[in-house]
């Protein structure tokens, strides 16, 4: 009798191929975006911010892409890392890890159905995500979600970055914790703070480089696009307001969406300038993304500022159900 | 909206399994480790036992050997060497004085009863190493019942074996009338003493090889 030495050696985990888990509340999370390192001491029973605190990163040091060379200052990298896990004091636990929304890509797709068996589910949508990828699918990790199934349609998120990308940000963290058991893009983790609304809502998700808009309604995310930016939000400040403008068509027009609120997360805060240009633009209201319950209520202050201006995607991983 | 994403590789089923079967086998490893020390113990102590006796052995042969090259030495001394050639040489007629063909007459006169007498005697050497010397022996009597004694005393006799009757002969061969003469063969081994074999038992005689 043959033994099926491939179910055995994919079960053992001896394969080539990676296969990513579920998501995992962690107890300390860090989120490195251009220009900053934020780090948060977490408790996810108690849905609660322990402790926050940011950190400068060097100009250059990080370079978000999604098929090129992310860090290139991996000494600066760590060395602030190091800076600000030691400010808000890293007691061990599970590592979450948030990464720029320009390294990853994100794609809404539909299949007719979707196979049970979760290996060739995985196959079935990184098949389908290879024309939303610069890289060959082979390279990618792939983590999807299915977000509504009905007889004939399933609807599925899925997350890709290329293997080599993330395998600079699994070093840049090797020795901590035991290394990441968490890794999402930041706007993902900013997706449980959306209300749970009929109507459409709008997350514009400005941070150094990058502009994320998602649509979510009735709990089903609708759209998802992130706009790399060259330089900061004040100098594109006409093309942060044209996109999030054509965004709000593109929702309204083509998907049938009619947007209830625009909800807005700038990290570093902008100065009034580009969020008056925004909601002048949109023609809307511009409401900034806050935890619905108060996960910070027991930091000091100077670390609730830093909170409010940096912490929203912590927020979001101790408010995700896990 | 609640998300399940993670692009963090999912603990594999030899993850999963490390640590729950870390502590068994580590236990089991060491259940091993004791007892291959154990069973690596006892052979040690074994062959350090082994050894002992061996170094035993070739101490004891070390001095065999050194009282062997001691002898010899003293052999190989001109004065004991002189003593040994002696000594062969006094072996040597030792051995010549084993077979006197005087006491062999003597001996077989002995044997003869008064009313018979010895008519020739002959003695043939071994052929080879370990065979007897053959005696062949004629003798005359007066009547067949000396003759009888006699071959009987012969047979009796120990240092005497297969007695065998060649020739006999009555009146009419014999050269005086009222005679009876015969001729026979023994072997012959000097050297032994004729009185210890002598029990004066009436014994059966295997070795005679004729009816008379």
């Amino acid at each position: 009798m043959l033994m099926n030495w491939t179910r055995w050696k994919k079960r053992l985990g001896l394969e080539g191929h990676i296969h990513t888990g579920r998501f995992v509340a962690p107890t300390f999370a860090l989120d490195l975006e251009p220009g900053f390192v934020a780090a948060a001491r977490l408790n996810p029973s108690k849905r609660q911010v322990r402790s926050v605190g940011v950190q400068e990163l060097p100009a250059g040091a990080l370079v978000p892409s999604a098929n090129k060379a992310n860090v290139t200052d991996s000494k600066a990298l760590r060395r602030t890392i190091a800076e600000v896990s030691e400010r808000v004091g890293n007691v061990g636990g599970k590592l979450g890890l948030l990464i720029p929304d320009v390294a990853a890509r994100v794609a809404l797709l539909q299949f007719e159905a979707l196979p049970d068996n979760p290996g060739q589910a995985e196959t079935l949508v990184l098949w389908k995500m290879r024309e939303y990828l610069p890289y060959a699918p082979e390279e990618a990790r792939l983590s999807f979600q299915v977000l509504a199934k009905q007889p004939g349609s399933v609807e599925v998120l899925g997350v890709a970055v290329r293997g080599s990308v993330l395998a600079e940000y699994e070093a840049v963290m090797e020795g901590i914790n035991g290394g990441p058991a968490l890794v999402l893009p930041a706007s993902v983790a900013l997706l449980p703070l959306l209300p749970e609304e009929e109507g459409g809502q709008l997350l514009l998700h400005l941070c150094p480089g990058a502009l994320t808009a998602v649509v979510v309604a009735s709990n089903r995310m609708r759209y998802w696009r992130t706009r790399p930016l060259e330089g900061d939000a004040l100098g594109n400040l006409e093309e942060v307001a044209r996109e999030a403008t054509r965004v709000l068509a593109t929702c309204q027009d083509n998907l049938g969406v009619q947007v209830q609120n625009v909800w807005y997360c700038a990290r570093p805060p902008q100065p009034a300038d580009v969020d008056g240009a925004l909601a002048n633009a949109l023609g809307r209201e511009l409401r900034p993304l806050l935890a619905n319950f108060v996960p910070a209520a027991g930091l000091p202050s100077e670390q609730r500022e830093v909170f409010e201006h940096f912490g929203m995607p912590f927020a979001g991983l101790v408010a995700n159900p896990s | 909206m609640k998300i399940t994403l993670n692009l963090s590789p999912a603990a594999s089923l030899r993850d999963r399994l490390a640590l729950a079967w870390a502590v068994p086998a580590t236990l089991l490893g060491l259940a091993a480790l004791i007892m291959l020390g154990r069973t690596a113990l006892q052979e040690y102590r074994e062959y350090r036992g082994i050894q002992r006796q061996l170094s035993e052995i070739q101490v004891r042969a070390d001095d065999l050997r050194n009282q062997e090259t001691a002898i010899r030495r003293q052999l190989e001394n001109p004065a004991h060497r002189e003593l040994f050639r002696q000594v062969r040489f006094v072996n040597k007629l030792i051995d010549q004085r084993e077979l006197s063909l005087t006491e062999l007459s003597a001996r077989v006169a002995g044997l003869l009863p008064d009313n018979a007498f010895l008519t020739g005697l002959a003695l043939s050497s071994p052929k080879k190493p370990g065979e007897d010397y053959l005696v062949r022996m004629g003798i005359s009597a007066k009547n067949e019942d000396a003759i009888e004694t006699f071959l009987n005393d012969l047979e009796d006799a120990p240092d005497f074996k297969e007695v065998s009757i060649i020739n006999q002969g009555f009146q009419e061969t014999s050269t005086q009338a009222d005679q009876v003469s015969v001729v026979c063969t023994a072997r012959y081994l000097p050297g032994i003493d004729p009185e210890a074999g002598n029990t004066g038992a009436e014994e059966p005689t295997p070795n005679r090889q004729s009816d008379r």
